[in-house]
């Protein structure tokens, strides 16, 4: 990490927390066979922005998102977390005083887990041994960000400054026929 | 704004949990499993091997929808292994319909865990050309086993052996997409994980996972690059 700040050279713009919510646009079902809706998860992150040219920042930003599921059925139960880590570029266009645009990479590294143990459930006529999944498997996936911050100026007491910042994760962008969209909504704290 | 986003985080959502059919099976080829007819087919139920592909296909692309999952079907042809062979070749998963008695289970999956594949019987008692009603759903549900995933209690999921809403599936639910990625995670160890968001994998084999902090160098490496583009850009455009 020392090694990529010190790469990015140039001076850092202080630390931006953001708390807020990640939605997947997977398209899933619900249990009438109609398109359904992913649940918003909370998403918290913390970054900073360290000066390239008068109009670009790097702003890298690691973040959490809690995958809060817990199983209704009998069957057991899994959890699962996501952490995120993402090498943006900040564009601050000139005439736009409030607002700076987001582009650049991500990796999302997914965890799923589980505690393990058998389960009987009906098959057929009769009924079978399952199993709950017993360890924990991660899921590593790229992606490309789009987004945008919009600071106010209210709030200056607690902050520097206080906004909001809206992106969207490309997942399999160079797959025309799988490609995946989510995004995240979330408050942003400059200090 | 705040207190709202600590409830969420504290407040767990209702989910179902996927369980799975075997702990040690998993496909052998994930990334590139080949999904093909069997050497009989289903023609003598009266389903000819386009109508049986198309089918496949439809219920390929709901298993390979899932973004942090490597598995991958491709439709491979038709199979010179007949769907009622006990051994199936590494990698593949084959379909045909096989007469078992109207009023039993529509089709049966069969796993060859030496070597991480299946087959598929779709019962030709219960399904004909004429007759097509349920054949997709139920297609769908048996390759959900062949992934190596059992019975849901989600009615939602493709999986599920509930009463549900639907007969055909639309999409996965999440459920089913969870256990796809516990089953077959993404494990690129390409540039920040981008390169296997490509429809071809160079590679299979062992899964080890990538080193995180050798993509998180990658990705810098690359956002750096990506600067220098939109740098770049930038000046033609001035310049112009």
């Amino acid at each position: 990490m020392l090694l990529l700040l010190g790469f990015a050279g140039g001076r850092a713009y202080g630390v931006h927390v953001t708390t807020g919510f990640y939605k997947s646009l997977m398209d899933v079902q619900d249990k009438n066979g109609k398109e359904a809706t992913n649940p918003l998860f909370p998403a918290i992150g913390v970054g900073t922005n360290f000066e390239m040219t008068s109009a670009f920042r790097f702003s890298p930003q690691l973040g959490y998102i809690s995958h809060t599921v817990d199983s209704k059925d009998s069957y057991g139960k899994y959890k699962m977390s996501t952490i995120f880590l993402l090498y943006d570029v900040l564009w601050l266009p000139k005439g736009f005083t409030n607002t700076a645009f987001r582009f650049g990479l991500g990796t999302f590294r997914k965890s799923i887990s589980g505690k393990g143990g058998a389960v009987t459930i009906p098959n057929g006529n009769s009924t079978m041994t399952a199993y709950r999944p017993g360890k924990s498997q991660t899921s590593y996936s790229g992606t490309f960000n789009l987004g945008a911050d919009i600071q106010f100026e209210f709030l200056r007491d607690w902050f520097d400054k206080f906004g909001v910042r809206g992106e969207m994760f490309v997942f399999r962008p160079l797959s025309k026929e799988y490609r995946n969209y989510s995004f995240i909504l979330a408050a942003v704290g400059y200090f | 704004m705040l207190k709202l986003i600590v409830l969420a985080f504290l407040i767990p959502q209702a989910s179902f949990a996927f369980i799975l059919i075997n702990t040690s099976y998993r496909l052998a080829k994930p990334s590139n499993t080949s999904f093909k007819i069997s050497s009989e087919g289903c023609t003598a139920a009266g389903i000819s091997d386009a109508i049986l592909e198309a089918n496949m296909r439809k219920a390929m692309e709901l298993w390979n929808d899932v973004p942090e999952s490597r598995l991958k079907f491709k439709f491979g042809g038709t199979s010179g292994t007949s769907v009622a062979s006990g051994t199936i070749p590494a990698g593949e998963v084959i379909v045909g319909c096989e007469a078992m008695g109207a009023g039993d289970s529509s089709g049966v999956t069969n796993l060859d865990i030496a070597n991480g594949s299946a087959r598929i019987r779709m019962d030709s008692d219960d399904f004909s050309g004429s007759d097509m009603t349920g054949f997709f759903g139920v297609l769908t549900h048996e390759l959900g086993h062949a992934v190596g995933l059992t019975h849901s209690k989600d009615p939602a999921s493709v999986m599920t052996y509930e009463a549900n809403g639907w007969v055909d599936p639309k999409y996965l639910s999440e459920d089913d997409a969870a256990g796809v990625v516990y089953l077959y995670p993404n494990k690129d160890k390409q540039l920040a994980g981008l390169l296997a968001g490509c429809s071809s994998y160079a590679s299979e084999g062992p899964t080890s996972p990538a080193p995180f902090a050798g993509n998180l160098l990658a990705g810098f490496a690359t956002a750096l690059a990506v600067w220098a583009l939109a740098r770049w850009v930038a000046r033609i455009f001035r310049a112009g």
